[in-house]
């Protein structure tokens, strides 16, 4: 049975629950790239000179608007799903063309546990100063609780905190896909700090035997990657489409 | 001659019998009750004035290994002041981790209930050099929320500590050697300067030494109380011209002042000179 996001997203009225380039696409579908936002993220994004690069090299962006305060609950995820499938059905020409996922604080959170949750396998993730742990950063500032209770309270969901286990890359590492994870996370955040969430995510990923590159960079704020940082941020996501 | 070598004996003997020490093995757990929790811990709870009102966990310093035998001026006095205060034996280099938080709340657990003091009573977290780290991390690795916590010349950055004094990599090793995670990242996730936003929010006060012989410690303690200061929680902070750890006589009445007054109970009236 269709989920409630999947009887409503088309291909047609995707510009209503994402933002997209697949407008601009004038070559074969070469792949996709997931784009979570961060926290407060109001939506409504329009054609920047990225995407419209994007569209020329045959790469879609789907950047869902799936809440400023999702935190990829339920229905993040059922929302996102929804607007891969739509996607793929129209652009993919039935192609298993490779999707990458990516984002920013709560949108790098997204793009580590979409992996997990998501119905789709990415073939890499990349994230940016995200927050790895939930359960910690439940109580790690004094605005947070709020957000992730709105998140996560709506009921039907377990308790509160296997709800944060259950989306926390950090208790996930043996669900984590064998993909390339790339984290890139500045070492003067001071919103979502580096060692107990990237550093030490990066490092029970390797224990676990899987593939996770840690990229900290000194003087960088919250998600303020500098340009080089920036550069090879990109270049890994776009590896990975032929 | 012989005197001092009986002496002397008498104090090893003393250093090495006696305490079992955290962390202990999890099949002893069982086995500790309030009658033999002194082994783990001293304790003024047996002549705390009850109904309890606080209770103050004193986490000790590097290589300690002995015991308290005696009731010291200290705890004579915060138990006058109905406030029992809980000093864990650790291990002689025990860096506070989440497997030892754990049994230091299993600890006070045991002594709370035999007090009958209720999750009510506040209470709060001091030590000094590494007890300052415990002290201070105790908070991000345990359930307990402290109504404040004092530190004296801590040690917040073990990373930078073991780069600038190499000698100290064996006692970091034996403090967490049960994880294998990369070091850097062991050290740095047990460090408070790298967990500012997981340290608990309360009021805090530091002790600091401007002539510390200990490399970059006074810097980074004044560097941790400005984040946290940032950060928005109350934070005192008092520097003079003192070595590591040994606070001037204003600086102990200081501490002495700030840690009644956040258990809400009366100093006394000639407060004990020692804030260890």
């Amino acid at each position: 049975m269709k989920t409630v996001p999947e009887q409503i997203i088309t291909p047609e009225n995707l510009s209503r629950f994402c933002y997209t380039n697949a407008p601009l696409l004038k070559r074969d579908l070469r792949g996709v790239i997931l784009t979570f936002h961060g926290r407060g993220e109001p939506g409504f994004l329009s054609h920047s000179p990225f995407s419209k690069e994007l569209a020329e090299k045959g790469l879609i962006q789907i950047f869902p608007y799936y809440g400023p305060w999702a935190w990829m609950n339920s229905g993040a995820v059922k929302i996102t799903d929804a607007l891969v499938s739509a996607v793929y059905e129209r652009w993919a020409g039935g192609k298993d063309v490779p999707l990458v996922c990516e984002g920013g604080s709560m949108g790098g959170l997204a793009a580590l546990i979409y992996p997990v949750l998501g119905c789709r396998k990415p073939a890499a993730a990349a994230a940016n100063c995200p927050a790895c742990d939930l359960v910690h950063h439940f109580s790690a500032r004094k605005d947070l609780p709020r957000y992730f209770l709105c998140a996560y309270g709506g009921g039907g969901e377990a308790s509160l905190q296997e709800t944060l286990k259950r989306r926390s890359p950090m208790h996930r590492i043996n669900d984590m896909p064998d993909i390339p994870f790339l984290l890139v996370h500045g070492l003067s955040d001071r919103v979502i700090e580096a060692a107990p969430n990237s550093e030490r995510f990066c490092a029970l990923m390797e224990q676990a035997g899987k593939n996770a590159r840690y990229v900290p960079v000194e003087g960088m704020g919250h998600c303020d990657m500098p340009p080089g940082v920036s550069k090879e941020y990109y270049d890994f996501i776009l590896s990975f489409f032929e | 001659m012989h005197q001092l070598f009986f002496f002397m004996a008498l104090l090893l003997f003393a250093a090495s019998a006696g305490a079992a020490r955290l962390p202990f093995d999890p099949n002893e757990a069982e086995n500790i009750s309030y009658e033999n929790v002194r082994e783990y811990a001293y304790t003024n709870a047996d002549i705390v004035k009850k109904p309890v009102r606080g209770i103050y966990i004193n986490f000790h310093g590097a290589g300690f290994t002995g015991t308290i035998d005696e009731d010291t001026p200290f705890a004579k006095a915060l138990a006058e002041a109905g406030v029992a205060e809980i000093f864990p034996y650790g291990d002689r280099y025990c860096l506070m981790n989440e497997k030892l938080a754990e049994q230091v709340e299993y600890i006070v657990d045991i002594i709370r209930k035999e007090l009958k003091a209720p999750d009510s009573v506040p209470v709060a977290f001091g030590g000094g050099s590494m007890g300052g780290l415990a002290a201070l991390t105790f908070g991000v690795f345990s359930n307990i929320k402290p109504v404040c916590v004092l530190a004296n010349c801590p040690n917040t950055d073990l990373y930078a500590r073991e780069k600038l004094r190499p000698e100290t990599a064996e006692q970091h090793r034996r403090a967490f050697r049960h994880t294998d995670l990369p070091w850097d990242t062991v050290l740095r996730i047990h460090s408070p300067r790298y967990l500012i936003n997981r340290l608990p929010e309360t009021d805090y006060l530091f002790l600091s030494g401007d002539n510390d012989p200990v490399p970059g410690l006074s810097r980074d303690t004044e560097i941790l109380a400005r984040l946290l200061k940032k950060r928005g929680d109350r934070v005192a902070f008092y520097s003079g011209p003192i070595g590591h750890c040994n606070a001037t006589e204003g600086m102990t009445l200081a501490w002495n002042r700030f840690l009644y007054e956040h258990l809400g109970v009366d100093a006394p009236d000639n407060p004990y000179k020692s804030w260890r």
